[in-house]
């Protein structure tokens, strides 16, 4: 049976009206041939094991099924949502999203063409708990043999397999089915009376194969140096200075401060700090900063979009020059391009324009001569997570794990600390883009206006000429 | 929709006797929820959602194991052979002391009753309420020139109904209301190419509750003008008001390093404190569930026991952590009334109505007492170290000057230890806002490490 017939079928035996049906069903209500429909079928299963003091303590399952439908007249959306797929519930939903006023305005849709297949599903997740729950105890073994101060270990694994039917009345039919693993340790050490914590977490659209390519003592070691580090740090020094940002996880800089201000619907709506500067120069000619959601396997890729249109890649910046926004249906409507960033948390929210896997290219200097360049400064190597200020463009990023910086070498590490800076001027002070590029994948998710989405970030080394780092020394 | 038919104590009741059948106990938690929103935006309603859902989470209890089956819909036909698969899972598990469901004498017999809904979700009516957004939207761009359309007007409001029942005889409910009108206001300066965001919600759960909305749109308005301009400052040590605005946003912190399952696994710098000093004398906490019409309300937790008030620090001294079953159980403490409300994983810990109780006069008194210093009126707070207490939070706010706010200040940091920022709240102000489940007056804090330039 091909994919499509096997996404069909499934919902089908959830009660989902055939899908020619459905066509008709979200057309009826649409008095103007201009105003559009679309429907958002899903079904999710989710599995958790968690081991915590010790024990395999943590079991849980979770099925989740319903449809969402939107109408759109001109700028304005209409939305309602059923966790029952038969006719009745649907058409309901469809009179209540069509309460939405508006004036029309033809919406130019593409659908998608199936080019995509980025990830397999491997066995069921629902089997193999023993296979499972055999890598979350090498995980704490392993964890305990690296060091006498290792107090707690908690560890889980987290995976859900979500399909996703996708019905709109231009007629387009779009289909997903899309995996997700995420593995996660976190310890605590003590150690003469400190206590530090270390954490680190993997996975992607993947299924168990993921741990032959990283293993769960390399997390646990990754975990606890974390935190044996983190045992030796002295405070952070406050104010401005040099930063050397290390390659991969300081990416979450791009999607703070640069990836949610190009989203369309802040710039639609005027609000972002970068509203109207297409085709300014807006960095260095060294920046070239990209969300591709084509990628295979990574946390942050889909097939196709929550709106039925296939992935891509987006060049949002190129060599300084910023050249588009991220958009999804209904912005992409209001600025004339098309739509690829589409996303949504689940069947509940409606859809609006996320980011994939956003990262910057590579540049031209090893990380050698990027780190001989610092006089005095501070090397980030790890990050908990970030927030932005849409419209002013102030942003701050958290670092976990990271050093002090003298005269090219890498010193004493320091406590964790906040940097903060305006994503319009940082991009201007990446003076030096590193030759090495790295993806920091499988622990990512980002939050807008309540919908959480999994997301990758990428980056290369990269030195930043001044910006305040929040210590207190 | 469907919902009107269910029968929610006979499928509680159902569901906990085919555990039976399998030889096993449960808790059955059903949340019911209706939901609507209305985006206005220029004028126009761009965004209208409205939605009825129904979530049953089920734990599953045989000897000292537990396992969980979470789902969504009102179709509940098959729960036999979910029960069945999920008992499956139970081999794989291991022996864990203290999971437990609450036994009869420890949910309590008394029922408690508080308000909390107005049933009034029904009556909602989307055309009033969208003429109130446009007003508010109209006020806050009436407000100044420099406010620009941009961001929505938004309303919200849900009505629930929470059920819970257990093979130990547990069945109870109680139902939720809640309402909120926001605005979001840009302002601009185009000459000098700076845009600033800010907002005002207003929030309650009895619509009749509500005050004045159409200054909402002002307050907003207000709010983001005055952002207009802002700029770093020198890096050093200063004295810091929090305000009624981000005073909260610390004692969230705190709320979760109260935890029992962090105390649990050490991830808390409040582990070993119990009993100690940590905060000047002038210092109370409470934690109480139990208030009519507060946001942080409920009359019995996730498990079922009962809420109640209690002082989590008394005369700056900490008397309890906050607890469900699994951590008080863990650590050999009584019961607090604090596990969340889960559907999908293990009941967690939530405080009730968290709040630090006033001192005397307002923020503008604190301002005049403090004569140089900074005040707080936004965080970005992702920079803290449970474990050590140890933080650095990005903020904006505004520069004091002899007594009298100067300037706008942003793109800087504080950072410190929570712990040596809790010794040090010097003056506390009379003004909490109840916008959340966790409220503080605006307080003054006689010094902290400020990054700049």
């Amino acid at each position: 049976m091909n994919k499509q017939d096997e996404i069909r079928n499934l919902f089908y035996r959830k009660g989902l009206p055939a899908v020619e049906n459905i066509k008709k069903i979200i057309t009826i209500p649409l008095k103007d041939s201009r105003d559009f429909a679309d429907i958002y079928i899903e079904n999710r299963i989710s599995r958790s094991y968690r081991l915590s003091e010790g024990i395999i303590s943590d079991i849980s399952s979770s099925f989740v099924t319903g449809a969402g439908i939107r109408v759109v007249k001109g700028n304005n959306t209409g939305y309602s949502y059923t966790e029952n797929l038969n006719e009745a519930n649907i058409s309901a939903c469809v009179a209540d999203a069509s309460r939405i006023a508006g004036s029309a305005r033809p919406l130019r849709v593409s659908g998608s063409e199936g080019k995509n297949d980025l990830y397999t599903i491997e066995s069921s997740i629902e089997d193999k708990a023993e296979e499972r729950i055999a890598l979350l105890k090498r995980a704490e073994e392993k964890a305990f043999s690296l060091s006498p101060y290792v107090k707690k270990v908690d560890v889980s694994l987290n995976e859900s397999s979500k399909v996703i039917l996708i019905i709109n009345s231009s007629g387009i039919e779009a289909y997903d089915m899309q995996p997700m693993l995420r593995f996660s340790i976190s310890v605590v050490l003590e150690k003469d009376g400190k206590r530090e914590r270390g954490s680190q977490g993997g996975g992607g659209r993947t299924g168990l194969s993921y741990f032959n390519e990283k293993t769960p003592e390399q997390m646990a070691e990754d975990a606890v140096n974390q935190a044996l580090v983190l045992l030796e740090s002295r405070p952070a020094p406050a104010g401005e200075m040099e930063v050397v940002l290390g390659a991969g996880e300081s990416g979450i800089l791009l999607h703070e401060s640069i990836g949610h201000p190009l989203e369309a619907d802040f710039n639609y709506r005027g609000s972002s700090a970068f509203t109207g500067k297409i085709g300014e120069k807006v960095a260095s000619e060294q920046c070239t900063i990209i969300d591709r959601g084509d990628l295979p396997s990574l946390r942050g890729s889909i097939n196709v979009d929550d709106e039925g249109c296939d992935s891509g890649k987006t060049v949002l910046i190129e060599e300084g020059i910023l050249k588009t926004y991220m958009f999804d249906l209904v912005t992409a409507n209001h600025f004339k391009t098309g739509s690829r960033n589409g996303r949504r948390q689940s069947f509940r929210h409606i859809p609006m324009p996320r980011m994939t896997n956003t990262y910057m290219q590579a540049g031209k200097y090893s990380p050698d001569e990027i780190f001989k360049s610092v006089k005095k400064g501070v090397f980030a190597k790890s990050f908990s997570g970030g927030q932005v200020d849409i419209s002013s463009g102030d942003f701050v990023f958290s670092i976990t794990e990271g050093y002090l910086v003298e005269n090219g070498k890498i010193g004493y590490p320091i406590k964790g600390a906040t940097l903060i800076g305006n994503g319009p001027e940082i991009l201007k002070r990446m003076t030096m883009v590193g030759n090495d590029f790295v993806i920091s994948d499988g622990k990512w998710t980002c939050g807008k206006e309540g919908q959480s989405v999994p997301v990758g970030v990428g980056m290369p080394t990269v030195k930043l000429s001044h910006i305040t780092l929040g210590g207190t020394g | 929709m469907s919902k009107k038919n269910l029968n929610i104590s006979e499928i509680g009741s159902e569901i906990v006797n085919i555990a039976r059948k399998y030889g096993c106990s449960a808790q059955v938690t059903i949340l019911e929820r209706e939901s609507k929103d209305i985006n206005v935006r220029q004028g126009e309603i761009e965004q209208l959602l409205s939605t009825t859902a129904v979530s049953t989470g089920i734990r599953l209890f045989s000897g000292k194991r537990s396992t969980i089956i979470a789902f969504s819909g009102s179709n509940f036909d098959d729960m036999d052979a979910r029960i069945k698969k999920a008992l499956n899972d139970m081999a794989y598990l291991e022996d864990d002391e203290a999971k437990r469901l609450l036994e009869k004498k420890e949910f309590d017999a008394e029922e408690i009753d508080i308000e909390l809904s107005d049933d009034g979700f029904g009556q909602i009516d989307t055309a009033p309420v969208a003429e109130t957004l446009k007003k508010i939207e109209k006020k806050g761009l009436a407000f100044s020139s420099k406010i620009i359309p941009s961001e929505m007007a938004e309303f919200s409001a849900s009505g629930s109904r929470i059920s819970l029942f257990s093979s130990k005889g547990l069945h109870k409910t109680y139902k939720r209301s809640s309402y909120a009108f926001a605005y979001t206001a840009v302002a601009e300066d185009k000459e000098k190419g700076i845009k600033e965001v800010d907002s005002y919600f207003e929030s309650k759960r009895f619509f009749a509750d509500l005050p004045e909305l159409e200054q909402i749109g002002e307050i907003a308005a207000e709010r983001a003008l005055k952002k207009l301009g802002g700029r770093k400052i020198k890096s050093g040590e200063m004295k810091v008001i929090f305000s009624y605005r981000t005073a909260p946003t610390i004692l969230d912190l705190l709320s979760d390093a109260l935890g029992g399952e962090d105390i649990v696994l050490r991830n808390s710098f409040l582990v070993g404190k119990l009993g100690e000093k940590i905060f000047p004398d002038h210092v109370t906490i409470e934690d109480n569930p139990l208030i009519d019409r507060y946001p942080g309300s409920y009359p019995f937790d996730g498990e079922g026991k009962n809420g109640r008030q209690k002082f989590v620090f008394e005369k700056g001294r900490l008397l309890t952590y906050l607890h469900n079953s699994y951590s008080a159980a863990k650590l050999k403490m009584a019961l607090t009334g604090n596990a969340s409300l889960s559907l999908s994983s293990s009941p967690g810990i939530e405080s009730g109505n968290f709040f630090l109780r006033p001192g005397t006069g307002s923020l503008d008194d604190l301002v005049k007492e403090m004569k140089n210093g900074f005040v707080v009126e936004e965080l970005f707070s992702s920079g803290m170290n449970p474990v050590t207490g140890d933080f650095s939070f990005g903020c904006t706010g505004f520069l004091v000057e002899s007594g009298r706010i100067t300037t706008p200040v942003k793109e800087i940091t504080i950072a410190g230890n929570l712990l040596d920022l809790f010794k040090n709240i010097a003056v506390i102000a009379d003004d909490n806002r109840w916008k959340s489940s966790i409220s503080s007056p605006s307080f003054l804090v006689s010094k902290l490490t400020i990054a700049g330039t």
